[in-house]
């Protein structure tokens, strides 16, 4: 049975953190021309379904409601924003830029528990592909991390169409390139190569497919596998698209930031492009993950190319806690205002003052108070 | 912990000794590990980090690796498997690699146990074994257990489901193995969060492991129930005259 984590805001630093967090979140999505969305949480799951893959629905909260109609509560807001504007939204002019900050509902495995309610700040952006959507939204994400005051961290950038290339050419079956897509994401090159040789697959797109393993990234990973495939027109458009994007975001002055790395592949099954997520040292897990999804809204009925993010809350606030905490320790002793109840008025007259300068404020009773 | 070392944990482990004469080979001046706490060993790389070494329970590596409490670890798949610790996993070192079986008591098959309305199953590995049995349908009771033998032999289970180290306690205690379900093989672990100079770092020591690869072991004999019908077993013959048991007459007959 799992020991599930319910979510109970702690009566800490963190639940103010996590107001901040969102609110710091939302003002750089407003900037930046993303207008907020409500979607609901509970959803009908033959709705929402062809927007999940296998193991999003392994994870879900299904049930029957009173009309007999198998419900769900939303496990990633990225396929209800799809099947949202597929039906309500069609028509409205392109591109169609919407954020949110919402609750998402999933068994997900977080600390040795099973955390089943989680936040997810993020954005989309619908109708448009290319190179200046995909730095668009990489921007954007990287404004949220500056405004936030974080400085160790980085996004790795990858490719899913590639991979998905590279790996379709061994003429595996599905099963068999899942799990290879898997040894990858773990960057075990012993065992994609393992995998491949006993399908006798040729050893320039073994080699090829175990580099996307490769623990270093960077822009020589893609130069390594175009040398091995120079014939490959498919491969050399994406590697060509990546360097593009990468090449972008340099002139930019965010090189250091975003790094190639190929084997950043994990995640749901619907993303098509470019791919990424956000790491920090001091993190345990990702700070944000997106990606291009062009395949999913056409699920719902209506074509359109998409890409977005969406950052977890919980992590953000985990990884800067400390450090708000620490700074609120420092302030403590200037904050306190000291009123006595034989005489409210002047200490309370001081603290009103200080809160119409918004000036954070204690209100400790003098010693004798009958309080 | 600083920006210029990285923490490396060891299993507590059978394997402890070699995986240490793995690291030496490699430069490591690697100190007792039965002494507890953090052993600093400089940077026997030439990387620009020194390392850190502790030694841990097996089963607890991943998820020190996975918090970023210790960079780099050593583990094994099953127990990878097992606890779900997300890490990377570059480096497969030559040695510690063994057989995952399911085993039952000599004359039993998976016909016999699946005759039964409930079969019992002995594990430390129950994860594993919930996903052996569950896509076949058979009706199975995981019970976790870290000594499978001794929970077969006295009735707690009907089979099990464990790695194969050595064969011997299997022969003395008169068990085969019906499946091979995978192998475990033994890996270094990294922590999925690092920065580029940190990965560069693990790049140069799986270099360096690779380099310095001791030579495999032979792989693990595994008992098979049919390897007994080519074996020269005992040759029975029909008491008839005395009783109804068969007579063990292999002495008569090599006499």
């Amino acid at each position: 049975m799992l020991d599930f984590q319910l979510a109970t805001p702690a009566l800490d630093r963190s639940v103010s953190l996590r107001r901040q967090v969102t609110a710091q979140a939302m003002q750089v999505f407003g900037g930046w021309g993303y207008r907020e969305i409500q979607i609901p949480l509970l959803e009908h799951f033959d709705a929402l379904k062809q927007g999940l893959d296998e193991d999003q629905i392994a994870r879900s909260f299904r049930f029957v409601d009173r009309a007999g109609n198998l419900m769900v509560l939303r496990p990633d807001v990225t396929p209800a924003v799809a099947k949202t504007y597929a039906y309500q939204l069609r028509g409205l002019p392109l591109p169609l830029r919407v954020s949110y900050a919402n609750k998402v509902v999933r068994i997900e495995r977080a600390f040795g528990a099973a955390q089943v309610e989680s936040y997810q700040l993020g954005a989309e952006m619908i109708g448009r592909e290319g190179v200046v959507a995909d730095v668009e939204i990489l921007l954007v994400v990287l404004e949220v991390l500056e405004r936030l005051g974080l400085r160790r961290f980085h996004i790795n950038l990858s490719d899913h169409e590639l991979a998905r290339h590279l790996l379709s050419s061994t003429g595996a079956p599905r099963r068999i390139r899942k799990v290879v897509e898997e040894a990858i994401f773990s960057r075990d090159p012993d065992e994609v190569r393992r995998i491949l040789n006993d399908l006798g697959t040729r050893l320039p797109y073994i080699d090829a497919i175990s580099s996307l393993a490769g623990l270093e990234g960077g822009l020589q990973q893609l130069d390594w596998i175009e040398k091995r495939l120079p014939t490959d027109r498919e491969l050399k458009k994406r590697i060509n698209y990546l360097r593009d994007v990468e090449g972008a975001l340099d002139a930019l002055g965010y090189g250091k930031k975003v790094r190639i790395d190929l084997g950043e592949l994990d995640g749901p099954g619907y993303y098509t492009g470019i791919g990424f997520s956000v790491v920090s040292e001091g993190a345990s897990r990702r700070l944000a993950r997106g990606g291009r999804y062009d395949n999913l809204i056409g699920q719902f009925g209506v074509e359109a190319p998409a890409v977005g993010f969406s950052f977890s809350l919980e992590t953000l606030v985990e990884l800067l806690h400390p450090k708000m905490a620490q700074g609120s320790r420092r302030r403590r002793s200037h904050e306190v205002v000291a009123v006595d109840s034989s005489d409210p008025t002047v200490g309370f007259e001081e603290a009103l003052e200080r809160r119409r300068h918004n000036l954070s404020t204690r209100i400790i009773a003098r010693k004798g108070d009958k309080i | 912990m600083t920006r210029d070392r990285l923490r490396l944990a060891l299993p507590q482990s059978g394997e402890l000794e070699t995986i240490r004469e793995h690291f030496q080979a490699c430069g490591f001046a690697i100190p007792d590990l039965s002494m507890p706490g953090l052993h600093h060993l400089g940077d026997p790389l030439n990387c620009g980090y020194s390392f850190e070494i502790f030694r841990l329970a097996p089963a607890d590596v991943g998820t020190y690796v996975e918090h970023a409490i210790s960079h780099l670890g050593v583990m094994s798949t099953d127990l990878l498997k097992e606890t779900q610790s997300e890490v990377w996993r570059p480096y497969t070192f030559p040695f510690g690699q063994y057989p995952m079986v399911l085993a039952a008591p000599r004359g039993e098959s998976f016909a016999s146990l699946s005759t039964r309305p409930q079969v019992r199953i002995a594990t430390p590995y129950p994860m594993l074994a919930q996903e052996v049995f569950a896509p076949r349908g058979m009706p199975v009771e995981v019970v976790n257990v870290s000594d499978s033998y001794t929970a077969c032999l006295l009735g707690l289970a009907d089979a099990f489901v464990d790695r194969l180290i050595d064969p011997t306690p299997m022969y003395e205690h008169d068990f085969r193995v019906l499946e091979v379900l995978g192998h475990s093989r033994l890996k270094l672990v990294v922590n999925r969060a690092l920065g580029s100079r940190r990965r560069i770092a693990i790049q140069a020591l799986v270099g360096a492991l690779e380099a310095c690869q001791p030579e495999a072991p032979e792989p693990v004999e595994i008992p098979f129930e049919v390897d007994d019908e080519f074996q020269p077993g005992p040759y029975l013959e029909w008491d008839e005259e005395n009783g109804e048991s068969p007579v063990d007459v292999t002495d008569r007959k090599s006499v």
